[in-house]
């Protein structure tokens, strides 16, 4: 249910912003802009279907804990 | 390249809109207890003097933002390097920014809805005034603030029967320890978050305000949430104030004027929403700036809407709780912005000064040698 | 965000070739000019003019020794007749061209010495000559004369002027616009008596050549925005313009808003309080509503009878229009959000209440506000058109009966209606915002009855946002709207006293800004 929402959703972001996109700008921004739809769309996806994925805020503490001690 | 020009008296809504935003809601200075006023008073102080330092980098470069002076100052590869960082600080304070408003809304009424129909609906918005550029900012900015002034004067106005001014003493009860960490808590949020404004509003219609819009937003915004603490000292003591996560609404909904004038929260509710969409809107601004510059692109827009659904999809990762977010907000948070917030723009401000004055000593031999 | 898509319908529209065949249809003739010989242009006049009854050709001769022949054409029932006759054929006829020297050439005589009129001019061109005379004027032709004459003898059936029904004043002139092009610029010429104010005409409309004027008064137009109007007049191409509305539509910024950026109005002191601030106005043959342009989103809330009433009671309704804009917009978003998502928001006694009424009810409350909504809009939509009496019978059924029996149906709850009748009321305060506020109403509706006052908020916010981002002419379209400066806000939420006035808007006039050259006069009297 959440999966068919989220690619619902993507989709219909991607085809909206795509046509002004591709028309206005040029290539490296379309390409970049995929690249990152996609990335987007994959993490969705995983968290969608309830894959756990690594949590930043981890690693921050570890790192600040480190640091400051 | 895409540059919009604002006015100071926009800059200056913009940054009181942004200080009020979500610290507004809940107190940040709990550690201090009775005397978190005091902490917040001397937080403004070292926040106008960060503000001081970063005017002063920018009255130097007055075309550039930040990220170009970075780039200017350390070279390009060691600058994009900087950059990126600042841009992950960005992108994941605009996360906990984002979750921040969602859970308040969360919590005080819809706690049937997921978050994340809350969070997608804020973001549209936020992505919506992003793409329309810094100018409708600023306008909408203006527009907006006088009334948001005049509800928290509302609020503290109608909170005066229920105060009582012994919730304040003895003051300076805790002693020096915990001052500081408050202190430097309330000072990492949201007062010395006036760096993120070097890379938002990167031009103001005229050259050489940056100290008066800089200083003052700071010194207004940091002056209402001073009023807004006291206010919730006063009226809740510090028992109640340490216990609860939204002080602000507690207070609010307390008031009660001859039975009628209840409902107060709601007016705080709205607030809350209207200067916490501003402050989104501006770390999503300037986490697409930052990934523009990354790559090398003038305008920032096309990036706009990809930066938006990553935040939402961090925001999911983040945190399962809010117990979880705050203790990772008072534990964590101030030692991990502290090098962005001050360490990183007084190097810069000590590497600006001295190319200036070897740019200019250089000037000056060639023209009278 | 409406940019793109602005530019896209721009570029379709310049792509498609069939306004293009149009031009070319017609500009055909443009080598015409008129021969020597007097048969041979009546013949070509004839074949241009073909099957048109309307037309009416009348030959006739000078006196004397050495009399010309010549012929008029003209439009039936578009001309003055006895014009005609008095001016052009009787003294035509009865003149006597033997004392006329060689040297002056005949047109010439007839213009100085025969022809009664305050307007004539010559010409040899024939797409001219047709133009004029399907316009009203009647053409004059000379044997052996290659230019003929065009006389003006305008005269068509016509409106009175009345007091416009839609924006009718208790206190004010009641003069309004008609459908005539002239008589409309002459209401607003005898309002402004300086040589400063300046009319333009321009043709828009390949097919039906509609005549339009720009008014404006030179030194306090700005002449970046005249520019900009000119520019867009100019890309203009279309077949035929029947209403000022059509070009308002074509020129205006933000296509796709709801939102007017181009204001208009039926009265001409309304046009004149504008061009005085600075602002053009653009009058269009054929219709009675002249559009005054830049538009701010302010204008929708001035009325100009807030100008002549005492200050402080202009001010009240000044607020109240605000007012009434916020209940016409959110009382149905509000009301459903309280209802469905923050029950704990509304006191007690009121909540039990609303509660006990709404028992039996079959819908949720949001489809029971889309449904009423609709209802009134068709109500609403019903008796606009009617003639008096049936309209307000329909007003009577709709509200009375069907109100009540679908209340006593228990088909929808009592407090419904209220807000239904509220909403629909309050609409009326702002006129001119009927489509607007429509599709806000609408919008915060939805998206209460996802989020409660959340969504509520959202829609509002989302409506600053894009009330932020257009512009008219160059101008922010939330221009003052917000301001608490002084100098602002004495027109804006209120009405300040005309003494206090002394400035024009900024960023309109740029140029001159005083509007009182004395500062004292309203001092004196206290």
């Amino acid at each position: 249910m959440n999966t068919v929402a989220v690619i619902f959703l993507y989709a219909i972001i991607g085809s909206i912003e795509t046509v002004s996109l591709y028309k206005n700008n040029p290539k490296k921004e379309c390409v970049l802009y995929e690249i990152a739809l996609l990335t987007a769309f994959i993490i969705s996806l995983l968290l969608s279907a309830g894959v756990e994925l690594p949590n930043p805020a981890d690693y921050i503490r570890h790192m600040v804990e480190r640091l400051v001690g | 390249m895409n540059k919009e020009v604002i006015s100071d008296k926009q800059g200056i809504s913009i940054i009181i809109l942004y200080m009020v935003g979500t610290s507004s809601i809940f107190m940040t200075a709990l550690e201090a207890e009775k005397d978190s006023w005091l902490a917040i008073i001397m937080a403004l102080f070292m926040a106008l003097i960060v503000a001081f330092i970063l005017a002063r980098i920018k009255t130097l470069f007055p075309e550039d933002d930040l990220f170009q002076i970075i780039e200017k100052c350390f070279g390009k590869f060691l600058g994009k390097g900087i950059i990126l960082l600042y841009t992950g600080y960005l992108f994941y304070t605009g996360v906990l920014v984002l979750m921040n408003i969602t859970q308040f809304i969360n919590i005080s009424s819809l706690d049937e809805t997921p978050e994340i129909i809350i969070r997608v609906a804020l973001m549209l918005l936020c992505v919506w005034i992003v793409k329309e550029g810094m100018e409708v900012l600023g306008r909408w900015s203006e527009f907006f603030v006088i009334p948001i002034i005049g509800f928290i004067l509302i609020f503290i106005c109608l909170s005066i029967p229920k105060m009582n001014i012994h919730h304040l003493f003895p003051i300076l009860s805790v002693g020096i320890t915990p001052m500081i960490h408050a202190t430097h808590f309330v000072f990492a949020f949201p007062l010395g978050e006036t760096v993120i404004f070097t890379i938002a509003i990167s031009q103001l219609s005229v050259k050489k305000s940056y100290y008066k819009v800089y200083m003052t937003g700071v010194l207004i915004g940091g002056i209402i949430l001073l009023v807004i603490c006291l206010t919730n000292l006063l009226v809740l003591g510090i028992n109640i104030t340490s216990g609860v996560y939204f002080q602000t609404h507690l207070t609010a909904s307390l008031i009660d004027i001859g039975g009628f004038l209840q409902r107060i929260e709601a007016v705080m509710t709205v607030v809350l929403i209207l200067a916490g969409f501003i402050k989104l809107s501006i770390y999503l601004l300037a986490t697409s700036m930052g990934v523009a510059k990354i790559f090398g692109r003038p305008d920032y827009r096309f990036v706009v809407t990809p930066v938006a659904l990553l935040m939402i999809n961090l925001s999911v990762i983040l945190f399962d709780s809010i117990m979880e977010f705050m203790k990772w907000d008072v534990e964590i948070w101030p030692y991990f912005s502290l090098p962005f917030q001050v360490i990183f723009p007084i190097i810069i401000l000590i590497i600006a000064e001295a190319k200036k004055k070897r740019t200019k000593n250089s000037i000056r031999e060639q023209t009278c040698p | 965000m409406f940019k793109n898509i602005k530019d896209r319908i721009m570029n379709k529209k310049r792509n498609e070739n069939i306004n293009e065949n149009i031009t070319e249809n017609i500009t055909e003739h443009e080598a015409w000019e008129l021969n020597q010989s007097l048969d041979k242009n009546k013949a070509l006049l004839q074949t241009i003019l073909d099957n048109d009854d309307m037309v009416t050709f009348r030959d006739f001769e000078t006196k004397g020794k050495a009399s010309l022949k010549c012929f008029i054409v003209c439009v039936n029932g578009m001309v003055n007749n006895e014009m005609i006759n008095e001016n052009i054929i009787q003294p035509v006829t009865n003149a006597s061209l033997d004392e006329i020297s060689k040297q002056t050439k005949i047109t010439d005589a007839f213009i100085n010495k025969i022809i009664v009129s305050n307007s004539i001019t010559k010409t040899s061109d024939v797409n001219q000559l047709v133009c004029s005379v399907l316009y009203g004027d009647t053409i004059l032709l000379i044997e052996n004369e290659t230019e003929a004459l065009i006389i003006d003898t305008k005269g068509w059936g016509m409106r009175g002027i009345s007091e416009p029904l839609a924006e009718r004043v208790v206190r004010g002139p009641r003069e309004g616009f008609t459908e005539s092009v002239m008589p409309n610029l002459a209401l607003i010429r005898k309002r402004i008596s300086n040589p400063d104010l300046k009319f333009q005409f321009k043709e828009i409309g390949v097919r039906t050549k509609t005549k339009t004027c720009l008014c404006y008064i030179n030194g306090l137009v700005n002449p970046k925005i005249l520019q900009e109007l000119m520019e867009r007049l100019d890309d203009i191409n279309i077949d035929g313009i029947t209403d000022s509305g059509m070009i308002e539509e074509l020129i205006k910024d933000a296509p796709l808003s709801p939102f007017a950026t181009i204001g208009n109005t039926e009265r001409p002191d309304v046009v004149v309080s504008k061009l005085l601030e600075g602002r053009i106005a653009l009058v269009c043959d054929g219709t009675p509503f002249v559009l005054t342009l830049p538009y701010l989103f302010i204008e929708y809330f001035q009325a100009n009878e807030d100008y002549y009433n005492n200050y402080i009671y202009g001010s009240i309704n000044r607020l109240l229009k605000g007012f009434g804009f916020f209940l016409s917009t959110s009382v149905p978003a509000v009301y459903v959000a309280l209802i469905t998502f923050h029950q704990e928001m509304i006191p007690t006694p009121l909540i039990l209440s609303v509660f006990a009424a709404r028992q039996g009810i079959p819908f949720p409350t949001v489809v029971e506000a889309v449904i009423m909504l609709i209802a009134f809009e068709i109500l609403r939509e019903g008796g606009i058109r009617l003639p008096g009496p049936i309209g307000s019978a329909i007003g009577f059924v709709g509200a009375l009966i069907i109100g009540q029996a679908a209340v006593e149906a228990k088909f929808v709850s009592a407090p419904m209606i209220i807000i239904v009748a509220l909403t629909g009321i309050s609409n009326f305060l702002v006129p001119k915002m009927f489509g607007p506020l429509l599709v806000m109403r609408l919008l915060f509706l939805i998206s209460a009855s996802f989020l409660g006052l959340f969504g509520y908020l959202f829609g509002v916010i989302g409506l600053f946002i894009h009330l932020m981002s257009i512009r008219s002419f160059g101008l922010p379209y939330m221009l003052h709207t917000g301001d608490l400066k002084m100098q602002d806000i004495k027109d804006t939420t209120i009405r300040a006293p005309w003494w206090t006035m002394k400035n024009r808007p900024k960023l309109l006039a740029n140029e001159d800004s005083n509007r009182q050259f004395t500062g004292n006069l309203g001092k004196k009297e206290r």
